[in-house]
């Protein structure tokens, strides 16, 4: 692989690397939903705003790293994007989770994997921020090849 | 304008920057979008928020509060019954809706109290449900005088208790008082949908009683009753069910075999919980 493949590769990669983290926090979003009774709703408002804003930033990243792949649309706004959705994920998931109450959460059903949902949520919404900064960097490694 | 235009070219920082600020501004819109819903409605449902109870306090393992405790009362005929409060309209956040509810004891009793663990989409928790409120004995029991005395949904007697204050079964001590699983206000509900109770008739509740105003409302001729869903992941424990309960040193209480939460049945405590609401449009 040539000097200029490599950070092109790197690129994809690390975009579609986050686009998969930010379908992960989709799917744990919706997956309380399955469950019977009214507590997901309950869980869900510990704060003003909490994991459905999440959901939807995650909806949000899934289709800026589409974006990203199959349009024209400039790899350092797609970064910028990408970036600031990632690190607003984990403030709204780190504020929720430190107010959900544990009584709340152990309420929910017999599933007691109900206890890792909010870190398991604060892990992949990580993942999306880093994966993100590492796109960015490698636009940026990009631009200043072509540079040179 | 042309080469004097204001606006200095796009350059890659320039639409790095535009991108966050971009996401930024969405994270703004959907923050506002979701606390504008929270404020504005209660979660999905009617009823529910934080209620306080009496229930059978915690002593050991994860459990984070007491499991609720079930009024109770005699018929004539020695029947026993999970007392229900009488519907009541409330309006809340301009909408009206029926909550079961009444003043016992020294406390307001009220369906929200079983309001957990799934249960409150149950049908025998609408404020309104036509059931008769009596205990049955339930489809698959933990003891072994109840699969041979009595039969699934026979209705609780209290002939059925006559020995209980020498009872004993070989977990922990014997005399404590006598157990049964029973049901509540799920004739003709899905199995999925029974809501599972704990009754133990114990000379040490009806000493009690005595001197307590609660349980004095609450307990009738030594039985209580405890609304069976541990308060950690909702699993069902049971007094003196389970031998390996006594390795937990837990043979003479009831205890969770899912992750060794310990109540003491004889030790009833007045705590808060928020409880979920009930789905809206149930009557």
């Amino acid at each position: 692989m040539s000097d200029r493949e490599r950070p092109a590769r790197a690129s994809r990669a690390s975009l579609a690397a986050a686009g998969l983290a930010a379908l992960a926090v989709l799917a744990l979003v919706v997956a309380p939903f399955f469950d019977r009774g009214t507590g997901v709703w309950v869980y869900y408002s510990a704060w003003f705003a909490g994991p459905l804003t999440v959901g939807f930033l995650a909806a949000l990243f899934a289709v800026v790293a589409v974006l990203g792949f199959v349009t024209g649309v400039r790899q350092s706004t797609v970064a910028g994007l990408a970036l600031g959705v990632g690190v607003s994920m984990i403030a709204v998931t780190i504020v929720w989770a430190v107010n959900t109450r544990r009584q709340v959460v152990f309420a929910l059903s017999t599933v007691d994997l109900f206890r890792y949902h909010r870190w398991a949520l604060l892990g992949f919404a990580l993942a999306v921020a880093l994966c993100s900064t590492w796109y960015a960097a490698t636009v940026y490694e990009r631009r200043t090849s072509r540079e040179v | 304008m042309g080469t004097n235009d204001k606006y200095p070219e796009p350059t890659s920082r320039r639409r790095f920057v535009k991108g966050v600020v971009g996401a930024a501004a969405l994270t703004a819109f959907a923050t506002l979008g979701e606390t504008v819903v929270n404020l504005s409605t209660s979660p999905a449902g009617e009823g529910g928020g934080t209620v306080e109870y009496y229930g059978v306090e915690v002593v050991g393992g994860p459990a984070p509060r007491a499991m609720p405790q079930i009024p109770v009362a005699l018929d004539d005929e020695g029947f026993l019954r999970g007392i229900w409060p009488p519907a009541e309209e409330v309006t809340r956040e301009g909408r009206t809706f029926s909550v079961a509810r009444m003043r016992l004891g020294d406390i307001t009793y009220s369906g929200d109290w079983f309001q957990y663990c799934g249960a409150e989409i149950f049908p025998g928790l609408e404020p309104t449900a036509e059931q008769d409120d009596y205990f049955r004995y339930a489809e698959s029991a933990q003891y072994e005088w109840q699969t041979r005395e009595v039969s699934p949904g026979d209705r609780v007697n209290v002939d059925d208790f006559a020995d209980y204050e020498r009872w004993g079964n070989g977990i922990g001590a014997n005399g404590l008082g006598k157990p049964a699983t029973v049901t509540w206000r799920s004739q003709d509900v899905e199995s999925s949908e029974v809501l599972p109770v704990q009754i133990i008739r114990s000379a040490r509740v009806a000493s009690a009683a005595q001197n307590d105003e609660w349980l004095a409302a609450s307990t009738e001729e030594g039985f209580i009753a405890i609304f069976d869903k541990c308060t950690h992941f909702c699993c069902v424990p049971l007094f003196k069910a389970d031998p390996t309960s006594v390795r937990f040193d837990a043979g003479s209480a009831i205890y969770c075999p899912c992750h060794q939460s310990v109540y003491d049945p004889f030790t009833i405590v007045r705590e808060s919980f928020v409880a979920f609401p009930r789905p809206e449009g149930d009557e």
